[in-house]
Parts: structure tokens; sequence; C-alpha cells
């Protein structure tokens, strides 16, 4: 009985002393990363739509911004969602796609210039695009002079153009991957008569899939993050525009800021995401890890 | 099944034939089209295309051209651009060509000419030389052919008219009908028929013209425009602008190479260079504050929750890394709202009155913890995985050893961890000095500086407040100066961060 | 090889989609670029004349960056036919060499004075009207049944007895920047550029800082610590509608929130100390002709009977909150409205200087207003200091 006893007072100081004040990093920690979706959501509910004078339990809550998001002809939610899920996967798929090629050979061929290459890359993706902004303007609006679906307004320019950004940190950390796969897999194979094909296909691509999924994750993340190229290429047309770009409809100007619809939109923008990512975390540690442990 | 076979064995060659085709028939579709850049990259992508896949059977580079052919496309050149325009004085009021400014400062002073009512006329097309002409009576009973180049008088005898004195046909014209004539509204617009030195026809409609009078005159010889009224004379300076003797400036100007003025404005103009010490300085202190902070909340947190006993540290994992999850352009605006241009959520929370973003100081805090909020996840995962990849083996030893958990820690975990880390860090402190996305929509680069000519602020980084020379001046872009600007950053960044890599390599030896 | 074979049936897939397209034939269609979101007005408005003249009107939001690329997509010939824009920029827009002067197409009978003032820069006007837009005085009828105030006198006195007595905890509800306080700036005496009944005489002279304001510069001062005024970073939007504060500043995009929150206000413009009314900015929305559009015609003529047309004034000031610029128009509006008494008080409000020099002026002048809202300096000092900054930066002395 009083072992018993001890063994509790035991698990219970042991629990103060090396679990409690974990708990209590944790609370201040929890509190500080869900700050802003705290409010968001709570913003979202509020029908006075000012975020400044926002309760966190709104005084008047309700559904209504909802109901003005998915009313809203001029700003179709529901279109810019169906865009940006076309747009980002499509540019996430052919950004995985490059990279992995690319950092196949960047890992298992020695070349001229390999050294040069893996540098000019990653510097090269520190021009500022913001910049380059108008130049790119006016390229695709050329080529939308020839080519209507390569023009502006299109989302096939948009998505050539985030593919042109694959080559960069993205490659490096697949390179780094690659690099932990022993070559003497594929050396192994090479007897057997495969092709460097072969290779790249049937083994390492499997064997990379965490980090895919990984870096595709990323790269999704990164490519619906993207605002002003994207507004630019894609103009302000309200059937055009993605949810980055469409949801600050709602609180441009200086004055006349709707936070309510605003907040609803980025709620049920931001839930998808999470989950994807919550889903996915496990090959997140994993994978950001071995990508870069070789760097 | 032998086509199968056949197709199946072949399919690379005709992946790769099909694609040199395609970008062969796109290039001749952009040159047709008078796209002469695009155009001609399109042949080059498809001659490598055919090189690299069907000649040389360079293997590295059968891998590595899809991605830096889009990245030639859609990133190099448009840096290349830049630096192009880095050397021009490319702003509002300098876009158009010369001749072009010249014409528009003519245009803008046209005034319609009192006594002539407006004249209707037919389009009609030179036989012999097919060129556009515009056939009107001027005065009554005198018809003419004309256009922008010639005015011939035409005899009564070559025409045939309607009842009204409307020209029906015209011997050695093909006369058009108003819907034919429609087609021709781009050409007809630009047309100016000089009948006497100060005054010019100039269609006002398809079927209309009026008589207008300019107040300028430009004259080849001198390169020189003339106010007819003042007759003061103008000629143009080396920052493209006509200018008269007593420094009056005519708009609008046009585009020339100005060399390395932009450059060296940014040492020597009073205007660019004042905020410029302060954006600099802050450039490299935010990155630096933030790469730094958000390490160590990272470092410290995965020390904190990578402990076996606690049972809810997957809880905690899933919650910390949430902001990497909010796509940051909404995350960001939100903290935006939150803090409040006045009284924002935080101040009523805390019960406090912070001057956030009007404050400089306070604004630099806030965006702090912003991108801290934004990077620490980032940091506690590879952090965390930085620390579970450390072979337990080694850390029991260390226990055995009666190392301190303090020292283990010193001695052991930090070095390891920061082995792998290290990379990591560079580039988060390169992506650091060119983070545009949250420091623009948090605070517009805000508070402003009052003597900065009212581009540059307490927050705006380099790279924020290039932007807004570029985009969102309030006086006028100026993408030449920006221009400038931008490859001034992408030296300092670039060069910083071969630094880095540079220190990383020789740290572990890259293979 | 699998993978090889989808590759290939793809790429014919899309050489037959490259090849099949023509480039998009560009007559007997216009394009106007309008704000994001007035789109469906514009369309609604222009339907009718795009059906009887069987001629196309695509109608465009602009994008997100400065002026689109316009200065640089009009020389390239592929800009859009028409834009619009508010008046302010009219300076920087011609001075660009980007839109031509449709002084002939612009109907003068049909539009105020003022409003074409706003439009005209050297010897021509650029834009045609449609709508103008100015901010006002909003009174709270519970707090004031009175009503809007026939002084000065009246508002400061009503404000302050309301603030000592604890019913309201600010006097105006107001953003402290040189857009909303014009009209007490003008009342004090301050100007930005010299202009003789709302009619700009020169760039030169800047009153930033006038003789009259330095006189009566501690009067904002004053005010502010009499929390007529909240300084600006204590400054609670609500404040209003929650019935803390006798008036706030409002512009027409304010009243859906006010009605949303069921309160009883009334709309005027704002006295002058010196009795009479103090003079807000005025902003004029207009449509520019792009100069290199290859379809003027066809575009004066949509200027000339569209644009111009009363109907069209009408819908788009109701679609984009604001008073229609047309005379007819305006003369149709219930003189009771809200909108009616926006455009009563707009109609004696200076017009918003239109040179490019604004920028600068904005720039500094917001800054005086900021440092004097967040108490940093006070209020002559503030200007004074600007004025100075301000006459440097336009190279006035």
């Amino acid at each position: 009985m009083s072992q018993q006893k001890f063994i509790d007072s035991k698990r219970v100081k042991f629990w103060i002393k090396k679990i409690l004040w974990r708990h209590i990093i944790g609370a201040f920690v929890v509190s500080f990363s869900l700050f802003p979706l705290v409010w968001m959501a709570s913003a979202a509910f509020d029908v006075t739509g000012q975020l400044s004078t926002q309760q966190l339990i709104p005084l008047h809550h309700g559904l209504d911004n909802f109901v003005q998001l998915f009313s809203n002809k001029e700003k179709p939610f529901l279109t810019w969602a169906r865009n940006s899920l076309i747009i980002a996967f499509s540019a996430a798929a052919l950004q995985t796609a490059i990279g992995a090629l690319a950092a196949y050979s960047l890992s298992r061929h020695r070349f001229k210039g390999r050294k040069l290459t893996l540098t000019t890359i990653i510097i090269v993706q520190m021009f500022p695009q913001l910049l380059a902004a108008t130049t790119l303007f006016l390229i695709v609006n050329s080529l939308g002079n020839t080519f209507p679906l390569l023009g502006l307004g299109h989302q096939l320019p948009l998505i050539l153009l985030f593919g042109g950004t694959a080559l960069g940190v993205n490659t490096w950390m697949l390179k780094g991957f690659f690099d932990t796969i022993p070559s003497e897999i594929d050396e192994a194979a090479t007897i057997d008569g495969a092709s460097h094909l072969m290779i790249f296909t049937k083994i390492i691509i499997p064997l990379a899939v965490p980090v895919f999924v990984v870096i595709s994750l990323l790269s999704v993340i990164g490519i619906l993050n993207e605002y002003l190229i994207t507004s630019v290429i894609l103009g302000l047309d309200g059937k055009n525009m993605t949810v980055a770009v469409g949801l600050q409809q709602f609180i441009y100007g200086q004055y006349g800021k709707n936070w309510g619809p605003f907040a609803a939109g980025a709620l049920l923008a931001t839930v998808p995401v999470l989950t994807l990512f919550i889903f996915l975390q496990k090959y997140l540690v994993s994978g950001l890890v071995s990508g870069s442990t070789k760097g | 099944m032998r086509i199968r076979e056949f197709v199946a064995h072949k399919s690379k060659f005709i992946l790769s034939y099909s694609f040199v085709l395609l970008l062969l028939i796109m290039g001749a579709r952009l040159l047709q089209d008078r796209s002469w850049f695009l155009g001609i990259f399109a042949f080059i992508s498809a001659i490598l295309i055919f090189y690299v896949y069907c000649i040389a059977r360079k293997v590295p580079l059968k891998y590595l051209l899809p991605g830096v052919l889009l990245l030639i496309f859609f990133q190099i050149y448009p840096a290349v651009y830049s630096g192009y325009v880095a050397f021009t004085n490319d702003s509002n009021g300098h876009q158009l060509s010369k001749t072009q400014a010249v014409n528009a400062i003519i245009d803008d002073s046209l005034i319609p000419v009192d006594g002539i009512e407006p004249i209707s006329y037919v389009v009609a097309k030179v036989e012999a030389t097919k060129s556009l002409v515009v056939i009107f009576q001027y005065p009554a009973g005198t018809y003419w052919a004309g256009n922008s180049q010639l005015l011939r008088r035409l005899k009564l005898s070559q025409l045939e008219r309607e009842p009204d004195g409307r020209v029906k046909q015209a011997s050695g014209y093909v006369v058009f009908n108003s819907e034919q004539s429609a087609a021709y509204a781009n050409e007809l617009q630009n047309i100016r028929i000089k009948i006497d030195d100060s005054t010019s026809l100039q269609p006002v409609d398809i079927d209309l013209m009026e008589a207008f009078q300019p107040s300028f005159k430009y004259s080849e010889i001198g390169d020189i425009l003339t106010d007819l009224n003042s007759g003061q004379v103008y000629s143009p300076n080396d920052n493209g602008q006509m200018v008269s003797a007593s420094g009056e400036v005519l708009y609008p100007g046009w585009k020339v190479n100005v060399g390395w003025r932009n450059f060296s404005s940014i040492i020597s103009d009073e205007e660019v260079k004042r905020p410029l010490l302060a954006v600099l300085l802050w450039t490299f202190v935010n990155a630096f504050l933030v790469v730094v902070l958000s390490f160590l909340m990272g470092l410290s947190l995965a020390l904190v929750f990578n402990f076996q006993h606690l049972r809810s540290r997957r809880f905690y994992r899933t919650i910390f890394i949430m902001p990497m999850a909010i796509p940051s352009v909404l995350s960001v605006l939100v903290w935006a709202g939150l803090f409040g241009t006045e009284t924002g959520v935080i101040d009523r929370l805390f019960h406090i009155s912070t001057p956030w973003l009007t404050d400089n100081l306070w604004a630099r805090v806030a965006v702090l913890i912003v991108e801290l909020w934004l990077a620490f996840p980032y940091m506690f995962l590879i952090c965390t995985g930085a620390i579970q990849a450390i072979p337990n083996e080694i850390l029991e030893a260390a226990e055995i050893d009666g190392a301190s958990p303090l020292k283990s820690f010193r001695l052991i975990k930090l070095p390891l961890v920061m082995r792998t880390i290290a990379p990591l860090l560079v580039s988060s402190g390169a992506m650091a000095l060119n983070n545009f996305g949250a420091i623009y929509l948090l605070t517009g680069g805000g508070p402003v500086f009052s003597n900065s000519n009212g581009n540059a602020g307490a927050t705006d980084i380099l790279i924020s407040y290039t932007y807004k020379l570029a985009f969102n001046s309030q006086e006028g872009n100026n993408y030449g100066l920006a221009s400038a600007l931008s490859i001034l950053n992408f030296i300092l960044v670039g060069a910083i961060s071969v630094y880095g890599l540079r220190k990383m390599k020789t740290m572990e030896g890259v293979n | 090889m699998k993978l090889h074979r989808i590759g290939v049936g793809l790429l014919a897939l899309s050489m037959a989609f490259i090849g099949s397209i023509a480039p998009a034939q560009a007559s007997g269609a216009i394009t106007v670029w309008v704000n994001s979101g007035e789109e469906a007005a514009y369309k609604a408005a222009s339907a009718d004349w795009a059906a009887k003249n069987h001629v196309t009107v695509n109608i465009v939001a602009k994008c997100g960056l400065g002026d689109c690329g316009l200065s640089k997509l009009g020389p390239a010939g592929v800009g859009p036919d028409l834009f619009t824009a508010s008046h302010d920029n009219t300076g920087s827009l011609v001075k660009s060499g980007v839109v031509t002067s449709l002084t002939s197409t612009i109907n003068q009978k049909a539009y105020p004075a003022a409003v074409l003032q706003g439009v005209s820069f050297g010897y021509q006007q650029w834009g045609v009207p449609i709508s103008v837009s100015n901010i006002a005085l909003a009174t709270n009828l519970s707090l004031v049944p009175a009503g809007a105030p026939q002084s000065w006198k009246e508002l400061e006195g009503t404000a302050t007895s309301l603030i000592k007595s604890g019913d309201a905890s600010v006097g105006i509800v107001t953003h402290l920047d040189g857009y909303f306080l014009q009209p007490f700036f003008d009342s004090i005496g301050g100007y930005v550029f010299s202009n003789k009944n709302g009619v700009y005489t020169s760039t030169k002279q800047i009153g930033l800082y006038s003789k009259t304001l330095a006189k009566n510069a501690d009067l904002m001062d004053k005010w502010l610590d009499e929390k007529l005024f909240d300084k600006s970073n204590t400054y609670d939007g609500s404040a209003f509608t929650n019935g803390k504060a006798p008036y706030a500043l409002v512009g027409p995009w304010s009243i859906a929130g006010l009605d949303k929150a069921g309160m009883k206000y009334e709309i005027s413009g704002i006295p002058s100390i010196n009795g009479g009314t103090a003079r807000a900015f005025s902003g004029v929305t207009a449509v520019y002709m792009n100069r290199f559009s290859k379809n003027r015609f066809l575009a004066k003529q949509y200027l000339s009977e569209v644009v111009q047309s009363t109907a069209f004034s009408k819908a788009i000031s109701q679609a984009n909150n604001s008073y229609p610029a047309n005379l007819e128009a305006a003369a149709q509006i219930d003189k009771n409205s809200v909108e009616a008494k926006f455009g009563a008080y707009g109609a004696v409000c200076i017009p918003m200087p239109n040179v490019a020099e604004m920028g600068k002026v904005w720039t500094y002048w917001n800054n005086a207003f900021a440092d004097w809202g967040t108490g940093k300096s006070t209020f002559g000092a503030a200007m004074k200091a600007a004025a100075k900054d301000l006459n440097t930066a336009l190279g006035n002395n």
C-alpha cells in the first residue's frame, strides 16, 4: 500500500519536475501559434466585420460573412478556390518534376560545371522577381497575342512561370536526399543493364517519395501565397483571381476594410492546407532534415 | 503489336521530335506576329532540345534542360532586362520614344480652329500606290485627296458625286463605303493633313474631320520645338526632355540611356541616399534577428518537447507548425488587423496602448513578432529532425561518462545539430534579406521617414523600398532607379549567400 | 515507358490546341479598365449601347500593380482603350504622355465647373467625369437630438460637454491624416497650393504653414487635448456606431456600416471656425483615353453616347457609393437622401489638387499629421517642418 503511494508520489514529483514546466511553455507557445488563427475564426463569425473592435467571442455572431462570401458574384470565392487549386497543384507538380530531374543529375552525374550549376541556381533565385513583374507582364502579354492560352488572364503561363523557379532551394534539398541513397544500388542496377532513366524512375523515385511529398507541399504553400506576380499575370477580373489575391480585395482601400468576409474566406482557405499539413507532418520532419543533412 | 512495341521503344525520340516541332511552329507563329525575342527564344530552345536529346545525348543535360530553359525565360531574362533598365531613365514621364514624345507634346497643344466647320470625308486608296487617303472638299467646291504625307487636288472631271456633293467614285482611287472604312479606323485616327502653316485637319470620326491649330512646331533641322505663340525654343537635354533656355521643361519626355547615373544617384542624391542607410541597416538587422531568434526559439522548443515521457509531444508539435500551414498572405494580413493602425485587438487584450505600426521602434518590434511567428515552426521542425537524427548511443555514452545534460548539449547535441542546420540558416538568412511579403503586407514599410521623399519607412528593407520606388511611389514610378537598387540588392544578398555556401563547404567538404 | 506514351499524347493534344486558335481580332471592340469590383455595373450600363452598335465592350478589372504597366503597354500598342482613374492622377498621367485630350469630346454644360476643373491640366481636359465623392460630417442623432451643427461653436460646445458628462469618449471620430482633416485645416487657414475659389493658381506657393495657420495652429492642439479628436494611436472606429461619439467624419463608403449598426444619423457639411462651411477635398472618378488606343473613334463614341449619359453617371455612382458628376443625374437624386447630403456638401468642397507634385505633398503632410496625432510634436511645429521639407523637395526655394 505504502509502496503504491511511494510510486505515486515519485510519479507526481517526476511529473512536476520534468513535465509540468514543459506544459507551461507549451501553453504559451500554443497560444502564440494559434493567436491569429483564433482571431481569424472569431472575425469570420462576427457579423460586424470590424477586426479592430473584435471581441474573442463575437457579440453578434452568425454566418453572415460566409453568406456574403458565397453570394458575391463579383468576388466568386469558389471560383478562386478552384483557380488556386489548379494553379498550385499543377505548378507544384511541375516544380517537383523539374527539381527532381535536375537533382538526380546533380547528385549522380559528374560533369564539368556541376558545382557552378549548383551555386548558380541558388544565386539566380535570389534576384528579386518582384521587379521583373513588369517585364513578365510584357512577355506574357505578347505571348498571348499569338497564343491566347499563354496570355494574360490564363493559368498556363503562370504555371510555367512557377516552373521557372523550380531550380533553386528545392533542387538542393532533393539533391541532398538523393545523395543519401547509396550509389551502390545504381551501380548494381547498371550492371544488370538498367539505363539511367530506369534507375531514376524505378529506384530513385520510389525511395524519394517522402521527400517529394515535403517538397510538393512546400511548393503548394509557396504558390498559394504568391499574390504579386499572380495578380499581374491573371489580372483582377473576378473570375480569374486566386484566393490569395481575391480575398485581399475585401480589405483593399485605406478606409473601407471589410474584415468579415475576408476572415471567413481565410478560414476556409486555411482549413484544407492545415489538414494536409497535419496528415503529412511525419514526412515533414524526416523530409526536411534528410534533404538538408548533406546539402 | 509490332507498332506498339515500336512506339514504346522509340517514344523518347517521338517525344523529343514532337516537342522540337511544337517549338518550331510556335517560333514561326511568334515571328509572324513580330514578337522577335519570343520567336527567337522558341527557335533556340528547339535547337537546344534537338541537340541534347537527339544528337549529343548529353545525359546530365537531358535532366537539367527543362528547368534551365524555364529558368532562362522566366528568371534570367527578366533579370537581365532589369539590368538594362538600370542604365536608362525609365520612369513616369520617360516611357515613350522620342518621336512619340514630340508628337504627344504637339497633339496636347492642339486647339480647335474656330472659323472652320467640321468637314466630312470619304476613305479611299490610291490605285497605284495603295496608300490610304481621305477625300474631302475644302473650301466648298474644291476637292482634295490627302494623308499625313501627301495632299493632291482632284479635278472635278475625275469625280462622280452624290447629289449632296459627297464623292462616290474617283478615277485613280478606290473609294470605300462607310462599312469598309471602319476597318481603317486605326490608321485614320493618326492622319494629320496640313492645309497651311499652322492649321491641320484631323479625322475625329469615321467620316468627319476638324481643323486644329497646334501651339508647337517641331523642326528636324536643329532638333527643336518652337512655341508658336511665344516664339520660345525648346531643345532636348540629356535626360530625354525638351527644355527651354530658361529651364522650362515640356512633358512628356522620352526614354534615354543615362549610363551610371542611377547608380551614382544612390550615393549622391540626397533624397535617395538619406533613407538608404537606415533601410540597409534595418535590412541586415531584421534578417539577422529573425534568423537568430527563430533559430533559438526553434531549437529550445525542439529540446524541450523532444522528451519521451511527454505524452502530448505530438499534439504540441502539430500545433507549433500550424503557422507554416496558414497561407502567410492571409495570416500576415490578419496580424496587421490585430495590431491595427489605431487601437487593435492586441492593445485591448493586454490593456496597453502601444503605437504598433505608427512608431518606428514598435513597428519594428511588430514586424519581428510576425516574422518570428512565421519562421519558428520551420526552425522547430528542422531542429527536431536534427536532434532525432543524433544516434542514441552517443548520448547514452555521454551520460555514462557522467556528462551533465548541459555539457552533453553543448559538446554533442549542438555541434551535431549545427552541422545539419547551418546551411539552412544561410538560406533562411538570404530569404529573410528578401522577405518582402511580411513587411509589405504588415506595415507597408511604414511608418514613413518624414525626410525620405515619402518612399522609405522605418520597417522598409531594401527590396520593399525598391518595390515602392518602382510601382507604388506617390510621385511617379522610377523603374530605372529601382532596377539599379535591385541589382545592388542582388549583389549584396548573392555575396552573402556565396560566402555562406563557401563557409559551409569548408565545414563539411561538399561532395 | 507508359509515361512516355502519355507524354506523346499530351503533346499532340497541345499542338492541336495551339495550332487551332487564331489570335483574337480587335475590330468592333473596345476595352475599358475599371476598378476591381465595379465591373458588373459598367457591363450593365454599357450593354444596350454595345448591342445596338454591334460592338463588344470589354470591361476588365485593373491589375494590382501601380498603373498596371499602362505607361509601358500604351506605347507598345497593347493597353486598353479607356480606363478609369481618380482625377488627382490627371497631372501625372498627362506628364507620362499616356492619355489623350478629351476637351472636344466632353459636353461642357453637363458638369459643374469644379468637376471639370479637376480633370483639367494645362490647356486641355483629360477625363470624362462620372462621379464625385467627398467626406462629410455625420451626427449621431441619439446623442445630439438637435441634429447637425450649424456652427463650429455649436459643434465644439456639444462635443466638449458630452465628453465632460462622460456620455462621449471623443468628439469627432476621424482618421488623423490630410485627407480627413483637410476641412479643419482649411478652416484655420491652411492650404496645400494657393487657390482662388477652388481654382489652384500655383504649385510654387505652399500653405501648409501659412500665416493664418501659424496664428491658429494652437487650436488643433487644443482640440486634441479637449478630445475633440482622438490621438491617432488610440483611435476607435466603432466609437461612433457604439454611441460614444457625437460626430464622425465619414465617406459614402461608411454608410452601409452605419445603417447596419442600426443608428440614426444626419449627414452635413463641416462648419468652419470663421462661420460658413469648411471645405473638404472632393475627388472625381473619370474615364481617360489611352493615347495609343487603336479604336479612338469608337472609344470617343462610347464616351459621348454612354459615359456622358445621365443614366450611366447615375448607375456607376450608385455602384461605387458616390455622387453623380453629371448635373442632370445629380438633379434626379432625392434631395433628402444621404447621397444628396454628401453631394450638397461636395458642391462647396475644393477639388483635390491633380498635379503630379501632390504625391510629395501627401507624404510630408500626412507625416506632419501623424507626428502631431501621436503627440510627437505640436501642430504648428509639425506643419512648419513639413512646409520646409516640402518646399525643398519640390525645389521651390
